[in-house]
């Protein structure tokens, strides 16, 4: 043998790497000789299936049939509704009546509902006669204690009309306080009326006509015109029993009938009837109601 | 085509059952898998002749001791998500064989948790051999030779060589499957054919 042949594995690779892909892939037709071995042992591990590799398919059918038919079955139609087993139906309800004696054997459960119950309601009723959608009777005594106070306040505050002028203001701006402001003025303004239309109806003595003239700029104030028809019109909506504007402007009774009360009458009648009257007529008018006294 | 008249088309295809592990379905496993899903056991027969056998030579190859445990187990998980399942053929054999590959992965997890007692005190004489083994290597002599010939490689360059061969996937999604890239997937593959041949031609190379 001689010795200048080369080792073994020596020189340059019989096969490069589209060679071994084309063995991964399959492809032998083309493939170098030092891979035709590999490539056989490859197809050999493709050959056919022995018997045993193919004993264990009874047990993966009957897997199949346990698991994959129930599977199936659910994932082939939905099951209608109404076409319930009656059993199913008879456990459900067994179920609700094994339940009804635990819910009702709380008395933990019931206290509570029945606080919530009845703070739902206290909310309710508090909402609506914070809003004002309550019955008027009803309204009416929720109302009364409520704004006693501040009729009180009005009543004692008659001579510093800022006060009713910042609250008419706050009506206005519509803020998330505007519903409560808008309810102090409109008591505050049944107070002035109630107030006003009392000294009218009701003369007091000579030392209150101060007041009485301090309660008329409140109300011209909030009227926004001192013309007695407009404030009468204003006053009208808080005080359902005031009487009609003619019967307030008729001529004085001879009973009540003072120094030269029937010219001062006619002035109020005419400033009556004068509704869009300039400031001037409504002057008269204001006047006119104080000398009908 | 019908269902029976597809069934028959396979089971008669190159004159016997199965006569190659890879691609034994081709186009007809779209109408097989639906079949399958719809509770057809004919259809889900076929599909399990087709993998099963490359399944168990995976595994034997990556897990010898209990190859046939989890392909089982195996099974078991493919029919309980058979219904969802959507995709072609290569899909379901990517599907099959992660589902193998996890089972594998938390056998050996369980097994490290609660390892088994050794047979240290059975001789091996004494060791049932089970007639499986004996008829497998009596059937096919070929086939076994090579997996034994592919067991003496590194278990990456092994299991990257089974997976493209004898599973059908491709190297992206071999790649996927084991975590890894596809350059990585492919240059183990080089090198575990490299020593295949070297240890066929009795050169002994080192990679």
């Amino acid at each position: 043998m001689p010795d200048n042949l080369p080792p073994s594995g020596w020189g340059p690779a019989p096969f490069d790497e589209r060679d071994l892909d084309a063995v991964l892939a399959g492809e032998t037709a083309d493939i170098p000789a030092a891979l035709r071995p590999v490539a056989d042992a490859l197809t050999s591990l493709r050959a056919a299936p022995a018997p045993a590799e193919l004993r264990g398919e009874a047990n993966a059918m009957a897997q199949f049939r346990e698991l994959g038919q129930g599977q199936a079955a659910r994932h082939a139609e939905p099951a209608p509704t109404l076409l319930l087993p009656a059993q199913a139906v008879g456990r459900r309800r067994q179920a609700a009546r094994h339940r009804g004696p635990r819910w009702v054997s709380r008395p933990g459960r019931r206290r509570n509902g029945a606080l919530l119950a009845t703070g739902a309601a206290a909310a309710i009723v508090a909402a609506a006669v914070f809003t004002g959608t309550l019955p008027d009777p009803i309204a009416h005594l929720a109302r009364t204690p409520a704004n006693s106070p501040s009729a009180t306040h009005g009543t004692r505050n008659s001579s510093s009309p800022n006060v009713e002028t910042s609250t008419a203001s706050k009506e206005a701006t519509g803020s998330p306080s505007a519903t409560g402001s808008a309810r102090s003025g409109q008591s505050k303004a049944e107070t002035i009326c109630r107030t006003y239309y009392g000294y009218y109806m009701h003369p007091p003595p000579q030392s209150d006509l101060r007041t009485e003239m301090a309660v008329e700029k409140q109300l011209s104030a909030l009227v926004g015109n001192s013309a007695p028809r407009k404030m009468y019109d204003f006053c009208s909506q808080f005080l359902p029993a005031l009487p009609p504007w003619t019967a307030l402007n008729k001529p004085p009774e001879p009973a009540h009938a003072g120094t030269g009360g029937s010219g001062s009458n006619s002035q109020g009648g005419q400033s009556g009837s004068n509704q869009d009257g300039g400031a001037g007529s409504n002057q008269n008018g204001g006047s006119g109601a104080q000398q009908n006294r | 085509m019908g269902l029976v008249a597809i069934l028959m088309a396979i089971l008669l295809r190159d004159g016997a059952l199965c006569a190659n592990t890879q691609h034994v379905v081709g186009e007809d496993f779209a109408a097989l898998l639906a079949a399958a899903q719809g509770g057809s056991e004919q259809a889900f027969s076929v599909l399990w002749r087709d993998a099963n056998p490359a399944l168990l030579r995976y595994l034997r190859v990556v897990a010898a001791e209990n190859a046939e445990d989890v392909a089982a187990e195996t099974w078991v998980q493919v029919v309980r998500g058979l219904p969802r399942f959507t995709g072609d053929e290569a899909a379901w054999r990517a599907w099959l064989f992660t589902t193998a590959r996890r089972r594998l992965l938390d056998q050996a997890r369980v097994r490290k948790r609660h390892p088994a007692e050794p047979l240290d005190e059975i001789s091996a004489a004494e060791v049932p051999r089970t007639a499986a083994a004996e008829q497998l290597a009596m059937d096919n002599i070929a086939t076994e030779s090579a997996m034994a010939l592919l067991s003496r490689l590194p278990e990456q360059q092994a299991e990257v060589i089974f997976l493209r061969v004898v599973a059908g996937l491709d190297t992206e999604v071999v790649a996927e499957m084991l975590g890894r890239s596809p350059g990585a997937v492919r240059v183990a593959a080089h090198r575990g054919l490299k020593r295949l041949a070297a240890m066929l031609s009795g050169a002994g190379v080192t990679l």
